[in-house]
């Protein structure tokens, strides 16, 4: 088996499969980050990258004692893109046996630092119910997506906190930064992925453990924001002046007016989406003197606490990124056209313009599944400042200029990345 | 209850009087009364705090049978209802005996917010269908006549013309004390207005096949903006005088939504002296906006050629002899403006409209009303669009009129869609129309138009045609929508005269059954409209629509929807495509 650390990137439509093997003292370790993609991109995709993770699990080179295992399988966050296979090729994922089961701590339902979110993502679900169902509202495939369909993973969520758990005689752990400090006090060391060599190390830089407290300000804000402003609305009319149907227009008329308005409500119902994409669990895998990040969709709130509390693990330059969130703008530490924007330095360590010829990044992604005017991924101007910053960038034929690799555009079922030693 | 016989009287000469006014002058329309006094904000309610003048003033509107609490007209229908709260605000009540909007005397209120709105809509409406300008009804682009004004939709900072709820949706937004409301903004309302009017004129144009199309709506919305407000005799008499005679002195009509932009401006540059969402006085090209898909950016360009022949214009009305005064020869230099700009519209094809067609159609339009140019206005105009980029200003030939089979009279052919659908079929091969596809007659009429001291231009009849033909989108380009089918639109406009000479003929060829120059140009639209449609996927302008009755306006609804329709991929913009347009704006300090 070559001495080669592998990173391969499943096309599987707007969704992230990857699957890491780590050569390490008495075999290779495999990881497998998610395993999920978009609505309306089929599920067969992921069966099919899964088969293949069973074929590499598998590989008449791996010692005997440690083929058809799973080291480590990783949910990052709460998002359909990044679950639904949990669910749809749940059988293919009973082919071999998982070692560990990570899960991000806001999924964890008795936590106490997520019930504000918690609580925010039921109350919008219900905002969202209501709206569909008292004023006739139907919701946009991408909004539908986006809400009703990541707040009801529970199937996928099942599965991984209950049927592959128990298929596999484990316990799921919920992490976060710090959580192996707290693990050794309590004697679960084995929880937590150790290698023998000792220069290679995973470490967890997000989320936060008190996730209200670190990322949910935003969406809560907005609401009250609308809800300040609903208050201010109503002053202005005076209470005899407020009806409730207008004698102007039929009531058929007024039933389609009212499901067609703008909701400001659903705007706070988007800032949930970030919210959750902040929860990401993010891996920094260090690897005889290579560096991986994987941030699942982590956004810019995700990153800034990442800077300033996990600031030694981002200090130094990447061999390697999986961009965050599909390649949308707001996934990656970086303001465009804002060149004195502090959030900007983290991704100048990262990945510094100068030092393009020692990293790579690939991006996980389909155009034309998340659009304005939530954000349009990928961003294309990101994609071309990103290529600036890596080896692998090229010029898809499909033109949009120079972009890091990306898993919808290569002619490929995967993308594969492999490192020597450093 | 029995009618007073005084009472009654009034009344059946007031519907005698109505029925006799589309041949009576406003001015005498005034004095017999057919005329309503309404009060509205004859400009954004910036520049009513910069100028005293320019606040809110009485306008002239029709009376018409029927007007109603609403307010509510035969058009026009204001509901004030807000989806935050999801209640509808007391209506503006009508009184037919005083003949005026009750309660509307404070700007404050609710009912004057309705009444401002309505006025502004109606106002805009009968711009367009003024003998003057259009010379004819015009139909609004959804099932239905009566367009839904909502002037506090809710807390958003935008206002959008919305065809499937068939509204007009103006938010507001800002600090919960001091509301910013877009129900006041004349530039807004009327630029929403623009959208909704040439929705009626031009449905296809909702269907997306090119930066430059989607452009043209927002070109043309932001035209009726500046046009519709110039029509105010307060407005013009204020720019005549501020500008001295050069248009390019004074902000006043060249600059849109200013206070819709103040304070996105202020929050970005400071405190400014001027403040503007877009502006009019620009030198963009064509070869500036290249590769750029944003249809208010692109727009800017003929908005920018449109207001530099105005300024032209005026300068020559005021070096004519005797000597006008700045006040005259800017309204007849907007009037004229009005009979070749918005005339225009009745030569541009009915699908995929380029910026050089509708600069092809202004010439045309000027030469039908004016055939002898005595004062050179078309050298200005055709010198203006070069300079702009658009340089191939010549019409293609049109067949003539002896070229035809006449199974119908041009009357018979007026009169009937049938008719001239069959009239088109006959004549195929002389129209470039393959022989394989069905055609549809999209739109036909007459107009009625005047010139310059009511008289008459001859009656035209227009008659539009569309077909369209199937693209795959091929390759991974086209991300999640590879591998499905979607239209390409072609037909033309036919504009006849009354013996059915062909005064005008603008034609989008396709590809399949074409030949020569035809087949050509039917390519490089197809590979224009793949290469839009690849960069709205890429750049993450376009998704799927949602399902039957689905909200175009919900949150997460793209700003071009493909909404699946006979096997085939239709790809409509939403009015997150056609919004009064985000965005910093503009400043000077």
């Amino acid at each position: 088996m070559p001495d080669e650390l592998l990173v391969r990137l499943y096309r599987v439509g707007c969704g992230d499969c990857i699957f890491l093997r780590v050569p390490d003292e008495g075999g290779p370790r495999h990881i497998l980050i998610d395993c999920g993609n978009f609505l309306g991109d089929p599920v067969g995709d992921l069966r099919s990258a899964v088969s293949n993770v069973v074929e590499l699990l598998n590989d008449p080179e791996i010692p005997a004692a440690q083929r058809g295992q799973l080291d480590l399988l990783v949910a990052t966050h709460q998002h359909w893109d990044h679950l639904k296979g949990f669910e749809g090729a749940l059988e293919a994922l009973k082919g071999f046996a998982i070692r560990r089961i990570w899960i991000t701590i806001a999924m964890k339902e008795d936590h106490a630092g997520a019930q504000g979110l918690h609580a925010l993502q039921a109350g919008i679900a219900e905002t969202v119910k209501g709206l569909v169902e008292e004023r006739g509202r139907a919701i946009s495939p991408l909004l539908y997506a986006m809400l009703v369909l990541s707040l009801s993973t529970g199937e996928a969520s099942r599965a991984l906190r209950q049927v592959l758990s128990e298929h596999n005689h484990i316990e799921p752990l919920y992490v976060y930064r710090g959580v192996e400090g707290d693990l050794a006090k309590k004697k679960r060391a084995s929880q937590l992925l150790s290698f023998g060599d000792t220069s290679t190390r995973l470490s967890i830089l997000a989320p936060e453990k008190e996730i209200d407290e670190a990322y949910t300000a935003p969406a809560t804000g907005l609401l009250g924001e609308l809800e300040v402003h609903t208050a201010g609305f109503l002053e202005a009319l005076p209470e005899d002046q407020r009806l409730r149907e207008p004698a102007n227009i039929s009531a058929s008329a007024f039933r389609l007016l009212r499901s067609q308005l703008m909701h400001t409500s659903l705007l706070a119902a988007s800032q949930e989406n970030s919210v959750v994409n902040n929860t990401s669990v993010a891996l920094l895998l260090e690897w005889r003197g290579r560096r991986l990040l994987f941030p699942g969709d982590a956004e810019h709130e995700s990153w800034k606490l990442m800077w300033q509390n996990a600031r030694q693990a981002l200090s130094r330059p990447l061999d390697f990124l999986k961009v965050s969130h599909h390649g949308s703008q707001n996934g990656t530490p970086y303001e465009l056209g804002d060149a004195g924007n502090p959030i900007n330095e983290i991704l100048d360590t990262v990945l510094p313009r100068g030092n393009a010829g020692n990293a790579r990044a690939v991006v996980s992604t389909l155009a034309g599944r998340i659009h304005a005017p939530i954000h349009p991924v990928p961003f294309p101007e990101l994609m071309n400042e990103l290529a600036e910053r890596v080896s692998n960038a090229l010029a898809y034929p499909s033109g949009s200029g120079r972009q890091p690799q990306r898993t919808d555009l290569e002619q490929a079922d995967w993308i594969d990345v492999r490192f020597a030693p450093a | 209850m029995v009618e007073e016989p005084a009472k009654r009287r009034q009344k059946v000469a007031a519907e005698r009087l109505y029925m006799a006014s589309q041949y009576l002058s406003r001015e005498t329309k005034k004095d017999l009364g057919l005329m309503l006094q309404v009060p509205m904000y004859v400009q954004d309610p910036e520049v009513a705090r910069l100028r005293e003048n320019l606040g809110i003033r009485n306008i002239d509107l029709d009376w018409e049978p029927g007007l109603a609490d609403g307010p509510t007209s035969a058009r026009v229908a204001v509901v004030d209802y807000n989806a935050d709260t999801g209640l509808v605000a007391q209506p503006a009540r009508w009184d037919e005996a005083g003949r005026r909007f009750l309660e509307a005397d404070d700007p404050a209120s609710f009912q004057f917010h309705q009444v401002n709105v309505w006025a502004v809509v109606q106002n805009t409406l009968s711009f367009f269908e003024d003998p003057h300008v259009m010379g004819r009804p015009i139909p609004w682009g959804f099932d239905g006549s009566r367009l839904i004004v909502v002037p506090h939709a809710g807390n958003l900072r935008n206002a959008y013309y919305d065809r499937s709820s068939k509204s007009l949706q103006l938010y507001y937004f800002g600090a919960a004390e001091r509301p910013v409301y877009t129900c006041l903004s004349h530039d807004i309302i009327s630029h929403e207005t623009g959208h909704a009017v040439l929705d009626g004129i031009r449905p296809s144009y909702n269907t997306i096949s090119s930066s430059q199309t989607a452009a043209f709506h927002e070109f043309l919305a932001d035209l009726t903006a500046i046009l519709s407000a110039l029509r105010n005799n307060d407005v013009r008499g204020v720019v005549a005088e501020a500008s001295g005679g050069d248009l390019y002195s004074d902000d006043t009509i060249a600059d849109l939504a200013e206070q819709f932009a103040r304070d996105e401006v202020v929050a970005v540059y400071g405190e400014a002296q001027r403040y503007y969402l877009r502006t009019a006085k620009n030198n963009l090209t064509m070869k500036e906006i290249q590769g750029e898909w944003e249809p208010h950016e692109c727009s800017q360009v003929l908005t920018g050629a449109m207001f530099k022949i105005l300024s032209e214009i005026n300068k020559l009305q005021l070096a004519d002899e005797p000597k006008p005064s700045p006040a005259e020869a800017l309204w007849r230099a907007t009037s004229h403006l009005n009979r070749m700009a918005l005339r225009a519209l009745d030569y541009c094809p009915p699908v995929d409209i380029q910026f050089i067609d509708y600069a092809r159609a202004v010439l045309r339009a000027d030469e039908l009303a004016y055939p002898r140019d005595s004062k050179g206005y078309r050298t200005i105009i055709a010198q203006e669009f070069t300079r702009r980029g658009l340089e191939e200003l010549a019409t293609p030939a049109a067949p003539s009129r002896m070229d035809f089979l006449w199974k119908f009279t041009i009357d018979q052919i007026a009169r009937s869609r049938t008719a001239a659908y069959s009239f088109l079929h006959d004549n195929r091969k002389a129209m470039h129309i393959p022989p394989q596809h069905d055609l549809t007659v999209t739109d036909l009429y007459y107009t009625d138009k005047l010139v310059e001291a009511e008289k008459c231009l001859p009656q035209e009849i227009v008659l539009e045609y569309v077909w369209e033909e199937d693209v795959k989108l091929e390759g991974p380009r086209f991300g999640g929508f590879q591998g499905q089918s979607i239209p390409l639109s072609c037909g033309g406009t036919l504009v006849f005269d009354g013996r059915g000479n062909v005064l005008h003929w603008s034609k989008k060829p396709g590809i399949e059954g074409a030949e020569g120059a035809d087949k050509q140009e039917g390519e490089q639209r197809r590979e224009l409209m793949l290469r839009y449609v690849e960069a709205l996927i890429q750049a993450g302008m376009l998704g799927m629509a949602a399902g039957e009755g689905a909200a175009e306006l919900a949150l997460g609804t793209a700003a071009v929807v493909a909404r699946p329709a006979q096997g085939r991929l239709r790809l409509e913009a939403t009015p997150h495509l056609m919004h009064v347009g985000m965005g910093k704006g503009g400043h000077d300090a």
